[in-house]
């Protein structure tokens, strides 16, 4: 049945913040989305009184869900949701707020994810991460998502005829926009050699084809033209958004996600096409996930991945800009708001206002995002078209 | 070439044992349910009722229909799709172990599935599917090479799923008996470096002893099972140097509770078949778990030769099956206390055997040699309940499937 998807006419995406990470931290999920509030208010001038929508993103916010963060920082919304996604939590976000908008059931919607990084949290997140992971996957080497990913890595450059080196261009190009990201944690440059030569995780991953777990928070705000310009913020429209899960389960592994399903709606709803965009930024929990993306998202014909790699300058200077903050590759992985920091650099990079370098000619861009590894392969998926509105 | 294992011949008593580590306990119920299966060996799977979809990790509702699931036997034939070896893990067990290779299988049957893997399968190649208990006592899928190798069982990754005799200095509880002696020359024939061989009176001779004591991996030592300062004694002495515990102790009388027996028969069977085995397990198994994580001769099993009459009573052998029935309880608590050290715990169930103590009843009986046999099998494929003969083959199905009703049927 061909879904017909209604205008995001009214809806206005600004104000994205990212509370700089920190590799490690004392401090819980609570602290974090606290801390994303309060720049936020900073920031625009929002209070409490003004927030009447909330939607919340975390890992290690347990037991506490959206409910237990709208009362523990006293905002009383007529609309919340929580989006427990991970790396497809900040598309679905904007689906959702942009959605309670329209439709008058919130006016300003703060969407937040917050996660904190204890020194035993990555290894209690694992832990209780999913029924089918206790089961079937962790009891294996517990090699954590590592060997998840080392297996679909593995599959994917065999299908495609990928090596080593491509998966490597990607994380180099990244560590490169990340050096202009004066928050990124890592910065350090990093060439062709350091990164083939690195320490083995789960081959054929290496050091740096791997996120470092971290803790921070990223927030940004859904509402109207008409408030955001009462509060004097700059605005991106989203043009075409898509969203799937447990797509392709008959797949023996997963080498292409739910984007593939949705793929023709998203571009033909936003009225362009591939050539026409100016960055993306994609989940980047592995460079394979990159790759994937940009197939699956039609930035090359299927099968094609390996060329287009070699073809396309990532830099934030080169032909298509990927991740520009540097992704979670060089910036860290935040938890859930590694689902988030796609989004808020998209808006930066929008509304002129990014964290490092400014791309050129930055008014459409690509957000996706992919999250979930319940078992052997990532669930969700999502994708967003926007356009630069009103900068102000 | 399947890569083996090194054995040194004297562990440094300067060093500190290691803590052990076993990999992690969590699972679902339905996955519990699996680890039944695999203790007997079985290669099961869930099956759909309606729809006949099979479908693995285990779930509680069929993904295609919704309907029921059941577990069902299945073809173990895979072919390995991808793989990794692990070289990082934040887990404690596994770190100990890597690297660790895994991949992900593709079942003829249908479904997917993450497996560790033996040194000798590459991508592409066909599998054979067992499911085995982890360190923890929890199902896990080990893909073999289909086609059998020489020393295939002495892979590093396999030999931690299992109990291999083959360089083990190992204990039987009673080497007076004719189980204990041929699972003695068994034990040697696959490997075992030494077997200590209990002898609960050392001024009465026994059938065989001639023969048996002149074996030079063999060495009969002093162990009585209803005296707790016999057993405490050789624990002290042999505790630290045994790496499989066998227990062949048993007090077989025929008796019925009301006219036959005797209460002095209940004393007696009580007093070996549930005491010594309390005896055994509490004077060796601190020691023994102590040392399950070391990484040179590490202790990794105990294992207990029971009647399968432990599951239905008999009205005419009452004391046995009375005895019986606790013996099954014991192992089962035991069970569960090692699993958090990983030392593995079997039991094999017997039917009756061939011998003066069972004259009563008519055969199929089990021999020694066919019990020893089995006893060997079990600790080389690491399958921790074993039935041997077709008489405890037979009172197990049937108990499996209704156990009220085999309880009744033992009666005439
Ligand atoms: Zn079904």
């Amino acid at each position: 049945m061909k879904r017909y998807q209604k205008s995001y006419e009214g809806v206005s995406l600004c104000a994205p913040i990212t509370i700089p990470y920190r590799r490690y931290s004392p401090e819980t999920a609570h602290w974090w989305a606290g801390a994303a509030l309060k720049e936020l208010s900073l920031q625009t001038n929002l209070t409490a009184n003004d927030i009447d929508g909330v939607i919340f993103s975390s890992f290690s916010s347990n037991p506490d869900t959206v409910v237990g963060i709208v009362q523990h920082l006293g905002l009383s919304p007529t609309w919340m949701d929580n989006i427990p996604t991970g790396g497809a939590s900040g598309v679905m976000a904007i689906r959702r707020a942009a959605r309670a908008v329209q439709s008058g059931d919130a006016n300003i919607v703060v969407c937040i994810a917050a996660d904190t990084n204890h020194i035993d949290s990555f290894q209690k997140t694992l832990d209780t991460f999913s029924r089918f992971s206790q089961d079937a996957t962790y009891p294996y080497g517990q090699g954590g998502p590592n060997a998840t990913f080392a297996i679909m890595t593995e599959y994917f450059m065999r299908k495609f005829n990928l090596t080593r080196e491509e998966f490597g261009k990607i994380a180099i190009a990244q560590r490169q926009n990340a050096s202009t990201n004066p928050i990124a944690l890592m910065k350090k440059p990093l060439n062709m050699n350091q990164y083939l030569d690195a320490k083995p995780i789960a081959n054929p991953l290496h050091l740096f084809d791997c996120v470092m777990p971290c803790a921070g928070a990223e927030a940004f705000v859904v509402t109207t033209p008409e408030v955001a310009e009462k509060f004097n913020l700059s605005t991106v429209k989203v043009l075409s958004t898509i969203e799937r899960h447990n797509a392709f389960s008959e797949d023996h592994i997963q080498y292409r996600g739910g984007w593939v399903k949705d793929i023709d709606d998203l571009w033909s709803s936003s009225n362009y096409n591939p050539s026409d965009i100016n960055f993306a930024q994609v989940y980047d929990d592995y460079p394979v996930i990159v790759a994937m993306q940009l197939q699956d998202l039609g930035f090359c014909e299927n099968g094609k991945i390996k060329q287009f790699i070699n073809d396309t300058d990532f830099t934030i200077m080169g032909d298509l800009p990927l991740n520009t903050n540097g992704g979670q590759l060089s910036a860290g992985q935040a938890g859930a708001a590694g689902g988030y920091q796609n989004v808020t650099e998209a808006l930066r990079q929008c509304i002129k206002q990014p964290l490092g370098q400014q791309i050129p000619n930055s008014t459409k861009g690509l957000i996706s995002g992919f999250g979930m590894v319940n078992y052997d392969r990532g669930v969700c998926t999502g994708a967003a078209i926007i356009k630069t509105d009103t900068i102000r | 070439m399947t890569k083996q294992k090194k054995y040194l011949t004297k562990k440094n008593p300067l060093v500190k044992s290691k803590i052990n580590h076993v990999s992690s306990h969590l699972r679902s119920r339905a996955t519990k349910a699996l680890a039944c299966h695999a203790a007997k060996g079985d290669f099961v799977l869930q099956e759909c009722s309606e729809c006949q979809y099979i479908s693995y990790p285990p779930r509680d509702r069929c993904p295609k229909c919704w309907g029921v699931l059941t577990w069902k036997h299945q073809k173990r034939h895979a072919t390995l799709l991808a793989e990794t070896t692990i070289h990082s893990t934040t887990d404690l067990y596994f770190r100990e172990h890597v690297p660790w290779r895994i991949g992900t299988i593709l079942l003829d049957v249908g479904p997917t599935a993450f497996a560790h893997l033996h040194s000798n399968v590459q991508v592409g190649d066909k599998l054979k599917i067992h499911v085995m208990l982890d360190r923890s006592g929890n199902p896990a899928l080990f893909a073999m090479p289909r086609k059998v190798t020489v020393n295939m069982e002495e892979d590093y990754q396999y030999s931690q799923f299992t109990a291999s005799p083959k360089g083990k200095r190992i204990l039987i509880s009673d080497g007076r008996t004719e189980i204990g002696q041929k699972l003695t020359y068994e034990l040697i024939k696959a490997g075992a470096e030494i077997v200590y061989l209990g002898n609960a009176d050392s001024n009465l001779r026994f059938k065989g002893q001639d023969s048996i004591s002149k074996h030079k991996n063999v060495k009969i030592i002093p162990l009585n099972l209803l005296s707790t300062k016999s057993v405490k004694k050789c624990s002290q002495q042999y505790g630290g140097k045994v790496d499989i515990l066998i227990n062949t102790a048993s007090y077989v009388r025929s008796g019925s509770i009301a006219f036959s027996g005797k209460i002095t028969e209940m004393q007696n069977a009580i007093d070996l078949n549930v005491n010594g085995l309390t005896r055994l397990a509490k004077a060796f198994c601190p020691a023994m778990s102590a040392r399950s994580g070391d990484e040179e001769r590490p202790a990794i099993a105990f294992l207990d030769i029971l009647s399968i009459f432990s599951l239905t009573s008999h009205p005419d052998y009452a004391s046995l099956a009375a005895s019986s029935a606790a013996r099954l309880s014991i192992i089962n608590s035991l069970r569960s206390e090692m699993s958090l050290s990983g030392l593995k715990v079997f039991s094999t169930l017997i039917g009756p055997i061939e011998d003066e103590w069972h004259q009563d009843i008519p055969p199929p009986k089990v021999t020694a040699e066919q019990i020893a046999k089995s006893v060997i099998t079990s600790l080389k494929n690491g399958q921790e309940l074993t039935l041997v003969g077709n008489v405890a083959k037979d009172i197990f199905e049937k108990w499996s499937a209704n156990p009220l009703l085999t309880m009744r049927e033992t009666i005439k």
